[in-house]
């Protein structure tokens, strides 16, 4: 408790009011902020490049496989939505979902499809980061088209099938370029309901051949659990058809497969990640990149995880020499340590910096009340304050704002009558299925500004 | 002793009676003691008044007679006269002699009758000379040494011929023989004894003076004798003196035969110290020690050359110790020292030299050493006591022989197990039996069965120190039928005894490793000859740890040298043990190996250890398994089920392989792991990733990894905001590389017309319903979606936040379009 930290003061910098208020905003509703992140993000620089790189490799029309193995805590969900954010910044289309038993990547009973349509439905871009952005993929795509074929004097469905004509070689591609087409001709026709129907095929939310036909008119093969993936290969090309750089695609909470009790069905969902991962280490896809969130049980396991499975292992196994001092990043998998005490401390120097619009000058409270509010919460909280942070974040950023707000009112007096609550989020890893998507993690996916 | 004055007496028990003063002088101490105690009664006094006129009036004869004699006659009695049992005789030996000593000569003076001169007459007239022969009332008498005469006057007290004397002239009935001695007396005298008896010691010394079956009263009575010659007549006859050898000789042959006779035991080894003492000192530290059942002092020789060597300043040493202690007094041998002599002796010295370095007593004490002797005839002086050389005396001290005794006590512990086993199988030399042997007298041991055994080791060692073997390679000399079943006992005394030689062997089952049987392999190795141990420092839990590493090692099928080499670096060096321990932990590491461990009894030995001691060990195990650079699922596998056997949290195992890999610096310090029983144990584990129980306060920061930390964090800020800022502050680059096809990239850089138009429209209202919107665009030829998509994306390079926001319901950010349409 004994340290000014002279040597770990930032420097002054600007950081717009806008900025400000988007991160303080964000961070205070338990979110992560959708811009400003730079100003947040506390370490991990060897792991942010290293992945920022495949996001180049994928925008170049490669291919990229990751995976994020991290416990607990230690900031997957937060890494995934920085490197989703990086990646929309970059220009690419991302999906994320997380797994749960009812999500999975391979199954009979309709599983693979829900993920999908998870996927779909969390389709983002830049200027639609919140998901839903499928529509307006499809919409730029045709309206390019359109334009081009005002410019050319020939009928727009024309150039849309020209353009497409590389997809027809993918397995169903050719009703994917129907579909498209079908969607034009639902603008042209002013029609919503068939706009409708071909966005609905789209997403994955057709049950049924006979559903499908009925709404579509035409016997047209659906998307379901056998070629879901052959479908993310081509809204992978598709996005970049459409003038986008490429597709990401975020799988969180992958430790749902571990936890599938089936050894069947475990294992040939482990097939299933062998044929992603194969692609992604092979190049066989283009501008298609995977980043895969979990345990470190989920890999390493060599009864249920992935390590179970030779062809994996042999894939994901990674140098253990721990003495070195560069992670290795070369594999596909990066590891997450664990946050520490010292990470908190530098990300409440963040906070303080960015709540005073990065003048050290404008800093609400010294270093000293860092430490004290570290220490406040670890009276209360015990280590989870810094291990499950959000918490800690959020009363930390009312702290300061009630110090602005009352500048009669010493930090001393105040920080005793902070309570942090205890993240009950995902305390254990038994309750880390689907709950996860309402316990705020997922939220950016809601952001609303 | 001067005879007391009545007058002296009568005043003194007049005046000074209630103190009992006249009793003291009058030696009757305790009378004295009595009345001074009591003087306050009065009564003495009253009693005092009394005496002192009785002593007055009394008549001198009456009163010396009474008195004076009253005090002599007592020692007299104490040390020769009455007595007839030879526990009293026993007793007068210890009287203290200078007390007799004191009065006796007064009293010599006092009582003979025939002067110094008379007496050495009558004895050389009297002697028969050794070797000369005589014959008394028919019996031959050969060899002499006895006095033959009429009169021969006793030295001193006895008023009377001396007791040895044998004259012819007195009858000798051989008819009435009493070789039993029921008719002797316990103090006999030729001349008193009845012709019986005579006749019965006559025929003793015809004999030949050696036949056991006669009363050792006749022994004493032929033993006066030469005491007379050695003690008395050697003082002034030279021709005594230079009979001395022959006397001693004699008298040592006498103690052979009769050395049963504790009484006679006693004298005469107490007369051959004398006599050696007053004429061949030398003789004494040379002289064989007596063999004798029992004694009550150690034997003088012994003593002679033990205070020699205090004199000198040397130690006592051990072949003198043992003898000391062999043949003091109340010395008591256990049933090893008498079952196994040999082996005793040789642990004794061996274990003296180690305990005492080589002495026993360091200081000389005061006590000088002396020979006193009292003789058993009473017709002699007690003797003076002679002082040997200024030698201080031993056996005044008792801790030395306490000592001994406790050493003598250990070694039969010690020895203990070897005589079991001996006194039940009557088995010596077998292997079995010498490794149930101490170490020292292993060595000094050599049986066929040992050199040959020897042989065979150093065979299969050669010039190595370690050997990888099989454990038939001994069992073939051990009692053990090929394929039977090998008793752990037996190889536990293997183990020993390969130590006891100089070699040590894994499996030990002295330290806890399973038995093992034939085929089963074993390690080899060298004790070098300064490294012994009884005892190993390496705890159980060490052994646990090291039996769990080689598992892990084992996992993979392959033994990857850096494993090894890092188990061996983290259990050998880390650990503060001894060479010994750190050999036998490689040997034991080796064997491990060969014997591939299984995980049973891990279970149960890992009950006492503590959950973060576990833990710690599991983190040692999980680094060990990493250090060969990769982990394999065999490896994950077996790591899992020892943790599971350890009863740790089954996911640990993930976890810790995680934290192994997301350590960015090592750490430079090893964690200390304090066992309870004060083996420190250090290992090169991780120190856990969190400070989670850093006490109360729980937050202290570790300066150096704040510091990596904000680095860290600065490096990745510089890199997020080039990805976030760059590109749309340098807006001449197009921010989305089109693809060939592109036909958009004019709308990319500057709003289209059609689009532009559309944001006027829409910039109207902040807030749409959807299909408003979509009609709008409509009339612009406008998919929504699209320009909604192209607007934004404009905006972001402008102004780096989107205007239109929403799905069914759309915002419009008034304020920011109007700053892009200017």
């Amino acid at each position: 408790m004994s340290n000014n930290n002279t040597d770990v003061t930032l420097e002054k910098t600007t950081i717009r009011p806008r900025d400000r208020d988007a991160i303080v905003q964000s961070l205070q509703a338990g979110l992560v902020p959708r811009r400003g992140l730079q100003y947040i993000q506390v370490g991990r620089a060897q792991e942010v490049k290293a992945v920022t790189e495949d996001l180049d490799r994928i925008a170049d029309g490669g291919s990229a496989v990751r995976f994020i193995i991290g416990e607990y805590g230690s900031g997957k969900t937060f890494f995934l939505n920085l490197i989703r954010t990086i990646g929309l910044e970059k220009g690419l289309v991302t999906a994320h979902a997380d797994l749960t038993p009812d999500r999975r990547l391979r199954s009979t009973s309709g599983h693979g499809r829900a993920l999908y349509r998870q996927l779909a439905q969390n389709v983002s871009t830049r200027t639609t980061p919140d998901g839903g952005a499928l529509r307006s993929i499809v919409e730029r795509f045709i309206a390019d088209a359109n334009q081009e074929a005002g410019n050319r004097g020939v009928p727009t469905e024309e150039v849309i099938r020209e353009r497409l004509y590389e997809l027809s070689e993918l397995a169903a591609g050719y009703a994917f370029t129907d579909i498209v087409a079908r969607y034009w001709e639902g603008y042209q026709e002013n029609n919503d309901e068939v706009q409708h129907t071909a966005l609905r095929w789209l997403r994955g939310e057709y049950d049924t051949k006979t559903e499908a036909k009925n709404e579509l008119g035409r016997r047209i093969p659906i998307i379901d659990d056998s070629n879901w993936y052959e479908m993310l290969k081509l809204l992978a090309q598709f996005v970049n058809l459409a003038g986008y750089e490429g597709l990401l695609v975020n799988l969180d909470e992958m430790v749902n497969l571990y936890k599938l009790s089936h050894g069947g069905a475990r294992q040939s969902n482990y097939e299933k990640l062998l044929s992603i991962v194969n692609d992604g280490l092979q190049g066989q896809t283009v501008g298609l990149g995977f980043l895969f969130a979990g345990t470190p049980d989920f890999l390493t396991d060599s009864k249920r995880g992935l390590y179970s499975y030779e062809a994996l292992r042999s894939r994901l196994s990674e140098s253990t020499f721990a003495s070195d001092e560069l992670i290795d990043m070369s594999g596909p998998v990066i590891r997450l340590s664990n946050l520490t005490q010292e990470d908190m401390y530098v990300l409440l120097q963040n906070l303080r910096h960015v709540h005073a619009g990065g003048d050290p000058e404008k800093y609400a409270v010294p270093d000293e009340a860092l430490e004290a509010f570290m220490k406040h919460c670890y009276e209360q909280v015990g280590s989870a304050y810094f291990q499950t942070p959000r918490n800690t974040i959020k009363e930390f950023l009312s702290f300061l704002a009630i110090l602005e707000q009352n500048p009669s009112v010493s930090w001393e007096d105040l920080i005793g009558d902070i309570d942090i609550d205890r993240d009950t989020g995902n305390t254990t890893h038994g309750t880390e299925t689907e709950s996860t998507g309402d316990d705020g993690e997922d939220d950016l996916a809601n952001f609303e500004l | 002793m001067t005879t007391k004055s009545k007058t002296v007496a009568g005043l003194l028990a007049i005046f000074l009676g209630s103190f009992g003063v006249h009793r003291f002088y009058l030696r009757s101490y305790r009378l004295g003691i009595i009345y001074a105690v009591f003087f306050w009664t009065l009564i003495p006094g009253i009693l005092g008044v009394i005496e002192g006129f009785r002593y007055l009036l009394m008549d001198h004869d009456d009163f010396v007679s009474k008195y004076s004699p009253d005090t002599t006659p007592v020692k007299a009695d104490n040390s020769r006269a009455v007595p007839n049992t030879e526990t009293n005789r026993e007793e007068s030996e210890l009287e203290e002699p200078s007390v007799e000593l004191s009065f006796d000569i007064e009293s010599t003076v006092g009582s003979s009758h025939v002067n110094e001169k008379e007496k050495k007459n009558q004895s050389t007239k009297t002697w028969v000379s050794p070797g000369q022969d005589i014959t008394v009332s028919g019996y031959s008498i050969s060899g002499g040494m006895v006095y033959v005469g009429s009169e021969l006057a006793g030295v001193q007290g006895y008023r009377g011929t001396d007791a040895c004397l044998i004259n012819p002239s007195l009858d000798a009935n051989s008819t009435r023989s009493d070789p039993n001695g029921t008719r002797m007396f316990y103090w006999p005298s030729y001349s008193d004894i009845d012709p019986g008896c005579r006749a019965t010691y006559l025929q003793w010394l015809a004999n030949g003076r050696r036949d056991p079956d006669f009363d050792i009263g006749y022994v004493f009575l032929f033993f006066y004798g030469l005491e007379r010659r050695i003690l008395f007549d050697a003082q002034y006859s030279s021709e005594a003196r230079s009979e001395i050898p022959h006397l001693i000789n004699e008298v040592e042959e006498l103690l052979e035969v009769y050395s049963g006779e504790g009484s006679f035991q006693s004298y005469a080894t107490q007369l051959l110290d004398m006599a050696r003492a007053r004429y061949n000192p030398e003789a004494l530290a040379t002289a064989p020690p007596p063999k004798t059942a029992y004694r009550h002092e150690l034997p003088l020789g012994l003593r002679v050359q033990i205070g020699r060597q205090l004199v000198n300043g040397e130690q006592i040493d051990p072949e003198l110790a043992y003898r000391c202690f062999q043949q003091a007094p109340n010395s008591y041998l256990r049933t090893p020292a008498e079952r196994c002599e040999d082996a005793f002796k040789t642990l004794f010295l061996v274990r003296y030299v180690e305990k005492f370095n080589g002495g026993l007593s360091r200081e000389p004490n005061n006590t000088p050493l002396t020979v006193s002797y009292g003789p058993a005839s009473r017709s002699l002086p007690p003797q003076d006591d002679i002082e040997i050389d200024d030698l201080p005396d031993i056996s005044a001290l008792s801790a030395p022989q306490k000592k001994l005794q406790e050493l003598a006590n250990e070694c039969c512990d010690e020895l203990d197990s070897y005589s079991r086993h001996v006194g039940k199988t009557q088995d010596r030399d077998t292997l079995e039996a010498l490794s149930l042997l101490p170490k020292p007298v292993l060595d000094h041991r050599k049986t066929d069965s040992l050199t040959n055994f020897l042989q065979t080791i150093e065979s299969e060692l050669g010039s190595l120190d370690v050997v990888e073997t099989e454990l038939d390679l001994f069992l073939e000399y051990w009692f053990t039928q090929p394929n039977e079943k090998v008793r752990e006992r037996d190889l536990r005394r293997l183990a020993k005894l390969l130590e006891g030689l100089g070699f040590g062997i894994e499996p030990d089952v002295r330290f806890s490793t399973p038995s093992r049987g034939w085929g089963d392999p074993a390690v080899l190795f060298r004790l070098s000859s300064e490294m012994r141990f009884e005892e190993s420092d390496i705890s159980e839990s060490i052994r646990l740890i090291q039996k769990l590493a080689v598992k892990v090692v084992l996992a993979n099928d392959e033994v990857a040298p850096e494993q090894t080499e890092y188990l061996a670096e983290n259990l050998g060096t880390f650990l503060e043990l001894n060479e010994v321990d750190r050999i036998r932990l490689d040997a034991h590491r080796r064997w491990l190996i060969l014997d591939s461990p299984t995980l049973h009894g891990v279970r149960s030995r890992s009950e006492d250890i503590s959950t973060d001691q576990k833990i710690q060990i599991a983190e040692f195990l999980t680094a060990l398994a990493c250090s060969d650079g990769e982990i394999d699922s065999q490896e994950i596998d077996e790591l899992s089920n020892i943790y599971s056997v350890m009863e740790l949290e089954e996911g640990m195992v993930h976890r810790h392989i995680h934290q192994l890999q997301t350590q960015t610096e090592p750490d430079d310090e090893p964690v200390t792991v304090r066992e309870s029983n004060q083996i420190s144990e250090e290992y090169e584990i991780p120190a856990p990733e969190q400070p989670t129980s850093t006490g109360t306060s729980g937050v202290t920061l570790n300066q150096e990894r704040l510091a990596e930390t904000f680095k860290d964090t600065q490096e990745v800020r510089g890199f997020l905001t080039n990805v976030f800022e760059d590109e749309y502050n340098v807006q001449q680059e197009p921010s989305e590389p089109e693809p060939a096809s592109g036909p958009d990239q004019h709308t990319e850089r500057n709003l289209s017309e059609e689009h532009r138009q559309f944001l006027i429209d829409i910039s109207e209202k902040s807030q749409w319903e959807r299909k408003e919107v979509e009609e709008l665009a409509r009339e612009r030829n406008l998919l929504l979606g699209a320009a909604i998509e192209s607007i934004n994306d404009y905006a972001f390079e402008q102004i780096e936040t989107p205007i239109i926001e929403g799905t069914d319901e759309l915002f419009v950010d008034q304020e920011l379009a109007n700053e892009i349409l200017q």
